[in-house]
């Protein structure tokens, strides 16, 4: 009985030949690295992507231009090719790309996804988020950026500047622009996807620009960081800059933030990874032992939106040139009108309403709870102590 | 007349002439047959020429038998004759009274020599063994660094004696057994009494004198008929070549089958981790033991699923790849003409087929092969495109991992499960692997090795040393293996 | 002459098989924990999804209380109590297909046809059957450290500090959603019915001989495997927002621990999401056994083809739920409490005397 059983399942086996397993050839998938959205006539959408081609060392050539709504392909860098496609909607636009190249397209090894400003201002960003994540199972890990510029030039003009591949180029970019602070941590698609969904917090993306070369490069005693991209005064074969903030409120984007106020954003939120301050031109090393608490309390009807910085640190080079008091006293004004702004623009990115969701029992009562009104009318508290050792 | 007799008659000259026909003589030139004189009486001698020691026969037997007075023995009674001159004038060690016709032809074409005598109903069966014997070697299949480099030989009496040098105990049993059908092969059956459990050399010695095969077996046919489930993949019986570790499994409680002709001893019952023990292992310090017993154990988990996991992340699961092995493997795929999974079993038949290669052809070209094959169609194969560099990577290493397996019956059927887990990988992705080595790993549960579960005392849990997986320090090994006797 | 084996060896051999088969009951219970509280808690409490399967602790060691005692002798109408248990068990296994075919189908194998994976799925699981009623248990008993191991250090992996936001609101939709899951995730208990029935190895034991080891044995690990299926489900709250979980429309996609806000894609997550599948397939291969030992129990003159039938009807059924929508399964798995329920009440009586 037990071997005619095995061997009516093994004789079943032989369905599995069938080749429904849904496994592909490799060669038989376009692998984006990174993907441009950008808006097009008439509401539609136009989907610029660069992926592998398969090939190394290829003479760059130029594309041939398809009519109406077809895609284009372009190639500019040895292994890389471009492609366009313009739809109603990025799924649609997704599709064409792949009814047009032999390949079908796959989001796994997503390292950018690029959104023009004026796309990222209306609420069609979610949209296009969701659509890629959920149904083309795009990388979680890719990193949303907003540019002012076209943001199909914006790829097609990127490549690996150090190094051979764009891939682990723009990783080792992310993580050095992240580790200086100058980016926002939660900028990943799918940490902006719950963002954006969620009524808690609010998203903020990675805001990046082309620089044309054009600024001086006589620095006026402005922190160097404390700017949009696109207007660096520096020189570099490379034209795209990422600094800053694109921050949403909901799913539409709200305002920007330079890499300083980047930065502080990420102290106040607690997502930090600043190990030395730059002040007055003088190195402060900061202590493990700094802490910063957020907290949100209610005088009355009105709450109040407090943190407490209290930072330890020590000078290791330079000459101290302010007191603990004074550069205590300009980080509460900076941090406070950080607060102003994103209040204004009705973007709580740093998650107070992660803190005021716990006072509410379950979620009918929170959604009733009008928090983003609360969150505009709130008052702002902000508390700085240093600690210079 | 001869066809009809089972026993030997008084009558010398009916039992010569008996042995004649069954033994085809004298148109068979093997056979030895001497008529002499001792003392009062004729005897006879029968041998078969080659297998014996003539030396021995001519000083220990012929010259003391010819040598008594002619008076010797006139008032023994005749059925007592052959008793009379064991006692008086053989001086073999060791010897037996046997009248059964079948069972002293057995005695003698085995090498050992008959007396008979006029008036005797009984035969005096002598070892007097002395054929062409290989000494006693290094082993082939099972070296080591640190450790005893003596293996079994082909003669069972040799190799018993290595296995009795090392365990020098009173409760060393030795069962000789002939099995098989009209040829039958010489077996001893080995066990430490008291330590072994009964019921299983019971059930071991029924299998062994139940089997009906009419060629002479060798140690693997031997366990071929022996074990429980002949469709497993993984051998239930563990064998060795070395008489040490064949000590160690009687001390274990096995049992151990030696087969007259084979070079190797068989242990019964056994278990997976038997399998997956060297010798190595307990001759080196604990920590390098557990240290070596990793490496093994990765070197086969890579052997039997480094393919098949490559395919599967290649069809099915690109996302795992980083990027920059990605472009990598996708720019060398796009070259490559054939599917992935054709390509793998084109390396991993090319594979097999340079070791099987390299095992039979002969020493000198056995390097040449190797740096042929490898070097130079490996090279050549990736130049043309015809296999990517990273496939050939993945089955090289693969195979490596393969030759870390101790028992080589078991790196056979690894190198099967590989094949099976590499279709499972391009079939159904890392899914169809899991489900693949769940059937496998519930297959592997059920199987008994004489009665025993093979995978225990991992499942189902029963009292072991801690000596499984990892080989923690002798001083805690106190507890015999779950199958020996419970009281011992 | 062959040796007797001691008292002490063959109690101690009886208890390794009631400990096989306490570990299967085990780990049953928490992969159908999980997968029901996916299934039924996420949509009705959302974030408080874990709360609501904490009632499957209790009722899961009181189940196993209660089949103890059924082995032990206790009780009343010994064939209906097994007719019920096949029953049961068998819907059991029909729930852990549909749950494995939906996680398989909508994470590790998103291009394959759903039937291809129900498919492969279900003669995997028909070839571990046909081993040996041994076989699956002795598999499980193994990887009772590397399941639970692997999926808790996994999981965990994927959390960090902010994600303690997911769990507010406490109560997620309501209290009144929290206790009509509650009552759902009864139906989670049903694995723990393995219990009542004798481990396979004791087929040829006399029950008199069978030192059945006592409640505590069996509650204590079956409660383990519960806790451990809440574990994963808060797990799955804290990887999302109750946004995020409320957008995802899928049993399968819901059950796939992946964290929003620290995304990390790689092999980590393919072994957690394989171990997830892999613990509701020996969930599913458990109660298939289990069923066919069952209904042998009911008529013995089965014998053997009582795992065939069972295999038929299972293969039958399962066909017919991915032809309608396996989402089906997890509609219909919260009327698993309701035999579960019964089974308390045929287990009421005194205990039979040997």
């Amino acid at each position: 009985m037990k071997r005619l059983l095995c061997a009516a399942l093994l004789l079943s086996l032989l369905g599995l030949l069938s080749g429904c397993g849904g496994g592909q050839e490799i060669e038989g998938r376009l692998f984006v690295i990174a993907m441009a959205v950008d808006p097009a006539q008439d509401g539609n959408l136009t989907m610029t992507v660069k992926a592998l081609s398969g090939t190394q060392g290829t003479a760059a050539s130029q594309g041939e231009e398809a009519s109406g709504d077809g895609g284009s392909m372009e190639s500019t860098e040895p292994g890389y090719v471009t492609l366009s496609a313009t739809a109603g909607s990025a799924l649609k636009a997704l599709d064409l790309l792949s009814a047009t190249t032999p390949r079908s397209v796959d989001l796994s090894q997503l390292r950018e996804i690029v959104i023009n400003r004026t796309l990222a201002e209306t609420d069609a960003t979610l949209t296009i988020l969701r659509e890629i994540h959920a149904l083309y199972e795009a990388n979680g890990a890719a990193v949303v950026v907003v540019t002012p510029d076209d943001a199909g030039d914006f790829i097609r003009r990127q490549y690996a500047l150090f190094g051979v591949r764009l891939s682990q180029y723009l990783e080792v970019l992310f993580e050095h622009f992240a580790e200086l602070g100058t980016i926002p941590s939660g900028a990943m698609l799918s940490t902006v996807i719950g963002a954006m969904e969620s009524g808690t917090i609010d998203a903020a993306a990675v805001y990046a620009a082309g620089n044309a070369f054009d600024a001086t490069l006589v620095m006026d005693g402005e922190s160097p960081t404390d700017r949009l991209p696109g207007h660096l005064p520096r020189t570099s074969p490379a034209m795209n800059e990422y600094l800053g903030s694109a921050i949403f409120s909901g799913p539409r984007m709200v305002g920007t933030l330079t890499g300083d106020e980047t930065a502080m954003l990420r102290l106040i939120s607690g997502r930090a990874l600043i190990t030395t301050l730059t002040i007055d031109e003088a190195l402060y090393q900061v202590s493990t032992r700094s802490s910063i608490r957020r907290n949100l309390t209610y005088e009355g009807e009105q709450a109040v939106l407090g943190v407490q910085i209290h930072i330890r640190m020590s000078l290791v080079g330079g000459t101290q040139r302010s007191t603990e008091a004074e550069l205590a006293q300009r980080l509460e004004q900076s941090a406070q009108a950080l607060m102003l702004r994103l209040q204004a623009a009705s973007c709580d990115a740093v998650g107070y309403g992660q803190l005021a969701v716990r006072q509410y029992p379950d979620i009918p009562s929170w959604e009733q709870s009008n928090w983003e009104q609360t969150y505009r009318q709130a008052q702002v508290r902000v508390t700085v102590d240093v600690d210079i050792q | 007349m001869c066809g009809e007799a089972i026993t030997l008659s008084a009558v010398l000259e009916r039992n010569l002439q008996c042995f004649r026909e069954r033994l085809c003589a004298p148109d068979n030139a093997d056979v030895l047959l001497r008529r002499f004189r001792s003392g009062a009486f004729e005897s006879a001698l029968l041998a078969i020429d080659g297998m014996t020691d003539a030396r021995r026969i001519d000083e220990n037997i012929l010259k003391p038998c010819m040598d008594l007075p002619a008076s010797a023995g006139e008032e023994v009674e005749p059925a007592q004759r052959v008793a009379f001159l064991m006692a008086h004038a053989v001086s073999i060690l060791p010897m037996k009274l046997k009248d059964n016709i079948d069972e002293i032809l057995s005695d003698v074409l085995s090498g050992q020599c008959a007396l008979l005598c006029e008036g005797c109903s009984m035969a005096c069966v002598m070892d007097t063994r002395g054929f062409e014997k290989r000494a006693v070697g290094r082993p082939e299949t099972e070296k080591v660094v640190l450790g005893p480099h003596e293996s079994f030989g082909e003669s069972i009496r040799t190799n018993i004696t290595l296995v009795r040098r090392i365990v020098q105990r009173e409760e060393l049993v030795t069962e000789f057994l002939t099995v098989g059908g009209r040829m039958k092969t010489r077996c001893a059956l080995l066990y430490l009494r008291g330590t072994a459990d009964e019921t299983l050399i019971a059930r071991i010695r029924r299998r062994l004198t139940a089997i009906d095969y009419d060629f002479a077996l060798t140690t693997g046919e031997v366990e071929q008929f022996i074990e429980e489930h002949p469709l497993s993949l993984i051998p239930q019986c563990v064998r060795t070549e070395r008489p040490d570790r064949a000590a160690s499994f009687l001390a274990e409680g096995q049992i151990l089958v030696l087969t007259d002709g084979s070079p190797e001893a068989l242990g019964a019952p056994s278990t997976i981790w038997h399998q997956l023990h060297t010798p190595d292992d307990a001759s080196v310090r604990w920590q390098y033991g557990t240290f070596l017993r990793l490496v093994r154990l990765l070197g086969i988990a890579i052997h039997v699923l480094l393919p098949g996991v490559y395919l599967a992340l290649l069809r099915f699961h690109q996302e795992l790849f980083s990027p920059m092995m990605l472009a990598s493997v996708y720019e060398s795929g796009s070259r490559v003409p054939i599917p992935i999974y054709l390509e793998a079993l084109l390396m991993m038949l090319a594979f097999n087929l340079i070791s099987e290669a390299s095992l039979r052809a002969p020493g000198s070209m056995g390097n040449a092969l190797g740096i042929v094959s490898g070097l130079i169609l490996g090279q050549s194969a990736v130049s043309a495109d015809i296999v990517s560099p990273l496939l050939l990577i993945v089955v090289a290493v693969s195979g490596l991992g393969g030759f870390c397996v101790p028992e080589y019956a078991l790196s056979i059927g690894l190198k099967i499960v590989q094949l099976i887990v590499l279709t499972a990988g391009a079939l159904g992705g890392l899914y169809l692997i899991a489900l693949v080595l769940l059937v496998l790993g519930c297959a592997l549960c059920c199987t008994q090795s004489v009665g025993s579960p093979l995978t225990a005392p991992v499942t189902p849990p029963r009292r072991a040393n801690p000596d499984i997986l990892l080989r923690l320090p002798l001083r805690w090994q106190k507890a015999r293996a779950f199958f020996a006797k419970h009281d011992s | 002459m062959p040796n007797m084996i001691p008292e002490t060896v063959l109690f101690a051999r009886i208890r390794a098989a009631y400990r096989v088969r306490a570990v299967s009951a085990a780990v049953c219970v928490g992969a159908s924990v999980f997968a029901l509280g996916a299934g039924v808690g996420i949509p009705l409490c959302l974030n408080a999804a874990y709360l609501a399967a904490l009632a499957a602790l209790p009722a899961a060691g009181l189940t196993a209380l209660l089949a103890r005692r059924v082995l032990v002798g206790a009780g009343r109408f010994a064939r209906a109590r097994h007719a019920l248990i096949g029953l049961t068990l068998l819907a059991l296994a029909l729930f852990a297909f549909a749950a494995t075919v939906s996680l398989v189908h909508q994470t590790l194998l998103p291009l394959a046809r759903i039937s291809f994976v129900a498919q492969v799925s279900f003669l995997f699981a028909g070839l571990c059957c046909a081993t040996g009623a041994q076989g699956a248990p002795r598999m499980t008993f193994a990887l009772r450290g590397v399941l639970p191991v692997g999926l808790a250090a996994l999981s965990l992996s994927t959390l960090s500090f902010e994600t303690a936001a997911g769990l507010f609101p406490l109560l997620g939709t309501g209290a009144r959603n929290l206790g009509l899951s509650a009552l759902c995730m009864i139906a989670a208990a049903a694995p723990a019915l393995l219990i009542a029935l004798p481990p396979p190895e004791l087929k040829d034991v006399p029950q008199r001989e069978r030192a059945t080891p006592g409640a505590w044995f069996f509650v204590w690990r079956v409660m383990l495997g519960a806790a451990l299926g809440v574990g994963l489900l808060m797990v799955l709250s804290l990887c999302s927002t109750y946004e995020g979980l409320a957008a995802q429309q899928t049993w399968g996609r819901r059950m796939l621990i992946f964290c929003q806000r620290e995304p990390h894609e790689g092999l980590g997550e393919t072994i957690l999401t394989l171990l997830q599948a892999l613990s509701l397939l020996l969930c599913a291969i458990h109660g298939l056994l289990g069923a066919a030992q069952a209904w042998q129990a009911v008529w013995p003159r089965l014998g053997r083809g009582a795992l065939g039938g069972c295999l038929l009807v299972c293969a039958l059924l399962l066909t017919a739920l991915v032809v309608a929508g396996v989402g089906i399964a997890r509609r219909v798995a919260p009327l698993l409490g309701v035999p579960v329920l019964l089974f308390g009440v045929l287990c009421l009586g005194r205990r039979k005397k040997p």
